[in-house]
């Protein structure tokens, strides 16, 4: 018997999914999680979950939110870095863009490096990778020296253009593995070949910053597992929502920085497909905020440009550029616990600020006293006072009346029941208008896809927020609570690698594409595990391409036939096609050009069916009946409860309807039909 | 209709915000220009049946966004509502009816529903061509700068028309490129329109009247409670301004606050110039609003109301509210300076709302036309951006574009489009104004023209934009002020407003000042004076100087 784990170490809780590889069985399990040594939980969770589980485990899938801890709290290495001599501020000069046009006081992340521990060294490439002046080995070992004596403990190297030829970067590791034996080295043209000085910088710093603590841990882990008993490779959620071996994690500590979201995506996906549906909207909402994520095809949508450590969390600009592939997420500062407050010009905003776990919301009855999204759900009738996480927490719903009541309704004069469906429809109405710009810039259309809600607060907003977004249908995936630790297992090992290269696509030369993406393929397969099979490995080529002259350019996916004898009237027709689905035109008489290469390698999902369940009677009959707000309806009206662990694949009924389960609860009101397909999923269908 | 709910009016009042961002999210997207994806150089907004802002694109440049009222206005007296029809969309350019110069062309759609006008959805971008003379400073009068597009309609009842189209095309160059993005503008107001329709049929309203009047009703109100915690008075700046050929102008700001209103004067401000520099008062009027706008930090978004107490007067024939046909071309020059004068002029009356003066006031960049070895032409501009001033609170932002918001050209970039290689881009040392907050540090910028294979076809054209040669980045309350900008090309000084022509091998250096210091640098917490000597971003004489330092 063959199995895979999947772990997946959150915030408070680290999660786990045991999936039998051949039956598809699955098992899961809830720990919290041990921040002073994040791997106590792991093998603790292992251990508690089947004492067999290592027993026959091919993979073990695990996640983790170290590298982006450590950047945030700022408890990554002491790093250094060496950068052309006239480049040595460009961390911190940054784009010269404000993110706010309006904010004086406007703040920005301080750089990882200050500035005495960036130093310069006597060295240049002209922009197309020829050597303008040779490196000065003096002035390199002068600057390892005196950042080695400064007392850093890792050391990150962004030569400009160095994406183009590594060669003087290279020799400044050897010089720095002569001076400092073991001493951790980032080199840009390692990390990230990919053009733009500032962002290379700033994403080989994150690399050097997390690379010591990413290491020991990742060590320790291995070491408790072994101990453990575990044979099995053990395996690291990419941002990209791939997955990679420890030794390549260990090397880019960068690439795992965000790796939960990805994973949730996939997971809940995972589900769509098995129910058939290929065009996906995730959507996971839980405390704090949500999360939107366009996955077409079983695979999640990637952006390059992302950030991390946010002066300001939802504001894109003030945060540090890390320019690796991630899963192209949308997030907002909408959750359970975002907290309503009467504005200035008395009406009610909802969130960003979030009542978060501690007090949480006044229903939580942990002192906290402003009405939140979970409040106003309660005083609805979406939650059950006495049903809260499995009955696991009891929910105080006088004390939800009353935030709601003193805080919003008396001041508005409204009843506490329309204030509460005022949160309500706010939080939904929020989410929707940040939905229709994202999945639009997309090129996308809302009504042509399902939305699959996962996370806490997910279920139960799901439906009244896809009727805000023009979505006609919903699915909530069964254990929906640990959906990235179900991602993790279905999630493809594969890899990502980019060439910068720019050519105008009347001068490239289709054999020297060619073979630059056959050198990247060889490097991502370098970089997965040894004994997977090269047949099984498909390999995505791309081109970011822009007319020439535009200041953004857009990922073309190309087959490496198109690299042949017509060249390039075949480029240019994926390119026309790509261009007019987002912008609806091309210009043709505008000459294109090609600026980087990227080839994404990887395995098909990992596992096909799972948490497929055995069809019975649909004879299920409600638990109770429970007075709700409908929408649809316009006030309060009964609503049928079912224990979703009741319902068996075929169950079919009408809204009002409410079925719950121990992580979420799922609110369908007049107007929906809800069904159970074949693998435990709860499709949602709007009329 | 039913009496408006707050949970109603905050669903339509975001709806209105939300709609314009994706209003402005389709322009960017289908926009080719660069200067409208990268610099924002565009402008989306939806006013009322009564002609009243509702919403405007947050991130727009203020000098686009700020006009698109008046151009409004303009475009309804040629074309009065009663005689409008479904289906029609304008189309205009005037400078001093909008934002300025020719190249920002204003599309306006009014909405229909059941026969009225309910709304207007309006957009501007910044077009890349509109004839005349290329980017210049040297046009003598605006006829030389391009086309005017009177106030027309540019579809009859849904219908092209094709007549105005025409004089467009043939009128300027890339005019695929220019028809693209006004199509774009015409599809953007479209989109618009239909979430508004559609929000009135959701509660099978005739009009969103009775949510404009109630929005602005608040926004006003509490806009005026801003104002009252201001004290009263009148509160004065002089600002004397170095321009290109050695000239310089002087704005005279006089901001009163009588309780709830603020009147800000500009009368004794220099007369309109030669060179085409010219603010139109449309134009003056926008940047001086962004000012007003940041010091009162409203916890809500631009619209009528907010709006409303404030009035801006300038003296007709001044730099601030040229006549026609003045030269305006390059209106940036000085219609950077708004926020400037008027922080300046009200800094006691409210030291915790604003920020010293920037060194990236004036924008610094520069224009590079030439050749390459390879055949391929370029033309980009590239900017680069000093320090801001400092805040009441905290050290300005080292290089950071204020108050436009144009961001830099990666090294990596510049060096692969143009023949020429960056020796350094680095922060300037000592550049900052002192204060118990300095200013954040201005920027050196070094270039050499490559020789040989890695060099151009020929020279290159270079033409810069500078600033502050003659009057330094000022402090406030008490704070320093920045050192000089200055250019040199191979050594020598230049000055500000130069156009070049650059051979292989000549080198030029700008120093791009910091910002102004605020408050007395005596009170400036000794721990952060030694950290900058250590950082090495203020040197140890400096610090004696400026700040009594006695350490090191």
């Amino acid at each position: 018997m063959t199995r895979s784990l999947g772990s997946d170490i959150g915030g408070t809780f680290t999660d786990f999914a045991l999936v039998d590889d051949v039956t598809g069985a699955v098992r899961i399990h809830k720990c919290l999680t041990t921040p002073e040594d994040p791997s106590k939980a792991v093998a603790d969770g292992v251990a508690a979950l089947d004492p067999e589980a290592l027993e026959g485990l091919t993979y073990h899938i695990h996640g983790t939110t170290l590298v982006i801890n450590a950047v945030i709290e700022r408890k990554g290495a002491r790093t250094g870095l060496i950068t052309t001599e006239g480049a040595r501020d460009v961390l911190e000069i940054g784009r010269e863009k404000r993110y706010d046009g309006y904010d004086l006081k406007i703040g920005f992340p301080e750089p990882l490096v200050p500035r005495p521990r960036r130093l310069e060294i006597h060295e240049r490439l002209f922009a197309d990778g020829t050597v303008k002046t040779d490196l000065d080995e003096a002035s390199v070992r002068r600057a390892v020296t005196e950042l080695v004596e400064g007392g850093v403990g890792s050391i990150a190297v962004c030569l400009l253009h160095a994406y183009r030829n590594p060669v003087h970067e290279q020799r400044v590791g050897e010089i720095i593995a002569e001076l400092a034996p073991g001493m951790p080295v980032s080199l840009s043209s390692d990390v990230l070949p990919e053009m733009k000085e500032y962002e290379r910088t700033s994403t080989t710093v994150v690399n050097a910053y997390a690379k010591p603590a990413a290491d020991a841990y990742l060590n320790r882990l291995n070491q408790r597992m072994a101990d453990a008993g575990a044979a099995s490779e053990l395996l690291l959620m990419l941002s990209s929502g791939g997955t990679t071996t420890s030794a390549t994690a260990r090397r880019y500590p960068v690439q795992i920085i965000e790796s939960g979201p990805a994973a949730g995506a996939l997971g809940a996906a995972h589900y769509a497909r098995l129910a058939g549906l290929d065009e996906v909207l995730a959507f996971d909402m839980g405390g704090t905020t949500a999360k939107m994520c366009l996955v077409n095809g079983g695979s999640v949508a990637k952006t390059t440009e992302f950030e991390v450590a946010h002066v300001h969390r939802f504001k894109t600009g003030s945060g540090i550029p890390v320019h690796i592939p991630v899963v192209d997420l949308m997030e907002i500062g909408a959750g359970g616990g975002s907290i309503a407050r009467i504005t200035e010009v008395g009406t009610v905003q909802v969130g960003p600020e979030s009542a978060g776990a501690k007090p949480g919301p006044a229903c939580y009855g942990a002192g906290g006293e402003e009405p939140t999204v979970s409040d106003a759900d309660l005083v609805l009738g979406y939650l059950d006072a006495g049903h809260f996480l499995g009955g696991g927490m009891a929910l105080d719903l006088e004390a939800a009346r009353t935030a709601i009541r003193s805080r919003l309704a008396e001041p508005l004069g409204l009843g506490v029941e329309d204030a509460a469906w005022g949160v309500h429809g706010i939080v939904n109405e929020n989410m929707a208008a940040a939905a229709k710009v994202y999945v639009t810039e997309r090129g996308e259309d809302p009504a042509r896809y399902t939305m699959v809600a996962f996370g806490g607060a997910g279920p139960v907003h799901a439906v009244d927020f896809a009727r805000r977004l023009g979505v006609k249908r919903v699915l909530i995936p069964p254990h929906a609570g640990v959906a990235s630790a179900l991602g993790m297992i279905v999630a493809p090992i594969s890899f990502d690698t980019v060439r910068t290269q720019p050519v105008r696509l009347t001068q490239a030369d289709p054999d020297h594409l060619r073979e630059l993406f056959a050198e990247m393929a060889a490097e991502c397969r370098a970089r997965m595990p040894a004994e997977i099979d090269p047949a099984a490995i498909t390999d995505q080529p791309s081109f970011d391409m822009r007319y020439v002259g535009q200041g953004y350019h857009e990922n073309i996916p190309i087959d490496v036939s198109a690299l042949g004898p017509d060249f390039p009237e075949t480029i240019v027709a994926a390119f026309n096609a790509a261009y007019t689905k987002l912008y609806g035109r091309v210009y043709d008489d505008l000459e294109l050009e090609i600026i980087n290469l990227r080839l994404s390698a990887s395995t098909p999902a990992r596992i096909g069916e799972f948490g497929v369940r055995v069809a019975a009677p649909a004879d299920a009959v409600p638990t109770s009946t429970r007075s709700a707000y409908c929408p649809v309806a316009g006030g309060f009206v009964d609503h049928a409860v079912y224990r979703r662990d009741a319902l068996a694949s075929g169950f079919e009924t009408d809204g009002p309807v409410i079925i719950e389960e121990d992580e979420s609860t799922t609110v369908a009101g007049s107007g929906c039909r809800v069904r159970v397909d074949t693998q435990g999923s709860l499709t949602v269908e709007l009329r | 209709m039913t009496e408006l709910d707050p949970i109603t009016l905050e669903m339509f009042w975001r709806r209105f915000n939300s709609t314009v961002d994706e209003l402005a999210a389709t322009l960017k997207r289908t926009s080719f220009s660069t200067v409208v994806r990268d610099v924002n150089d565009y402008a989306a907004a939806i006013f009322d049946a009564e002609r009243r802002l509702l919403a405007q694109s947050p991130e727009s440049t203020p000098g686009l966004c700020g006009p698109l009222g008046n151009m409004l206005r303009h475009m309804l007296i040629d074309n009065p509502p009663e005689e409008l029809r479904d289906g029609d969309v304008l189309i205009g350019n005037n400078p001093w009816h909008g934002s300025g110069h020719h190249n920002d062309i204003t599309v306006a759609t009014p909405i229909f529903l059941n026969g009225r006008i309910i709304a207007y959805t309006v957009t501007c971008c910044h077009h890349v061509d509109i004839g005349g003379r290329r980017a210049t400073i040297e046009s003598r009068d605006n006829y030389e700068e391009g086309l005017r597009i009177p106030h027309l309609k540019i579809y009859k009842a849904g219908e092209l028309n094709t007549d105005v189209l025409a004089f467009i095309q043939n009128n300027v160059r890339s005019a695929d490129t220019v028809l693209g993005d006004l199509r774009a503008q015409f599809a953007a107001n479209h989109v618009g329109g239909e979430r508004i329709r559609s929000m009135c049929a959701e509660r099978g309203w005739d009009d969103l009247q009775l949510v404009a009047d109630e929005m602005i009703t608040r926004s006003e109100a509490l806009a005026r409670a801003e104002i009252r915690k201001i004290p009263n008075g009148v509160y004065e700046s002089v600002s004397p301004i170095g321009i290109d050929d050695g000239e310089e102008v002087t704005i005279k700001c006089k901001v009163t606050i009588a309780d709830d209103e603020i009147e800000i004067d500009f009368a004794g401000t220099s007369a309109q110039v030669r060179t085409a520099i010219n603010c139109t008062y449309t134009y003056a009027c926008s940047y001086t609003t962004f000012a007003v706008n940041a010091v009162l930090e409203l916890p809500i978004k631009m619209n009528e109301g907010t709006l409303k107490p404030l009035t801006i007067k300038a003296e007709e024939g001044s730099i601030l509210n040229c006549t026609f046909p003045a030269p305006v071309f390059a209106r940036t020059s000085i219609g950077n300076y708004m926020a400037e004068v008027v922080f300046a002029a009200i800094a006691r009356a409210v030291p915790d709302r604003i920020c010293a003066g920037a060194g990236s006031t004036p924008m610094w960049g520069q224009y590079f036309f030439g050749k390459r070895r390879d055949g391929g032409g370029f033309a980009p501009l590239n900017v680069v951006n000093g320090g801001l001033g400092a805040r009441p609170d905290r050290d300005g932002v080292s290089c950071l574009s204020f108050p436009v918001n144009v961001g830099n050209t990666p090294i990596e970039v510049l060096e692969n489009d143009v023949p020429i290689l960056i020796r350094q881009r680095a922060l300037w040392v000592d550049s900052a104004g002192a204060g118990e907050y300095r200013g954040g540090f201005g920027q050196l910028f070094e270039v050499e023209v490559l020789d040989d294979e890695h060099g151009p076809d020929g020279d290159i054209l270079a033409s810069f934009r500078a600033g502050r040669f003659t009057y330094p980045v000022p402090g406030f309350l008490g704070g320093g002020e920045a050192p000089n900008g200055e250019l040199y090309v191979n050594g020598e000084a230049q000055n500000s407003g130069i156009q070049r022509s650059l051979k292989p091998g000549d080198h030029f250096l700008c120093r791009i000042p910091g910002g102004g210091g605020l408050g007395d640098p005596g009170k400036r917490d000794p721990a952060l004076v030694a950290r900058d000597v250590e950082y090495g971003l203020i040197s140890t004489d400096f610090a004696v100087r400026h700040y009594g330092f006695e350490g090191a």
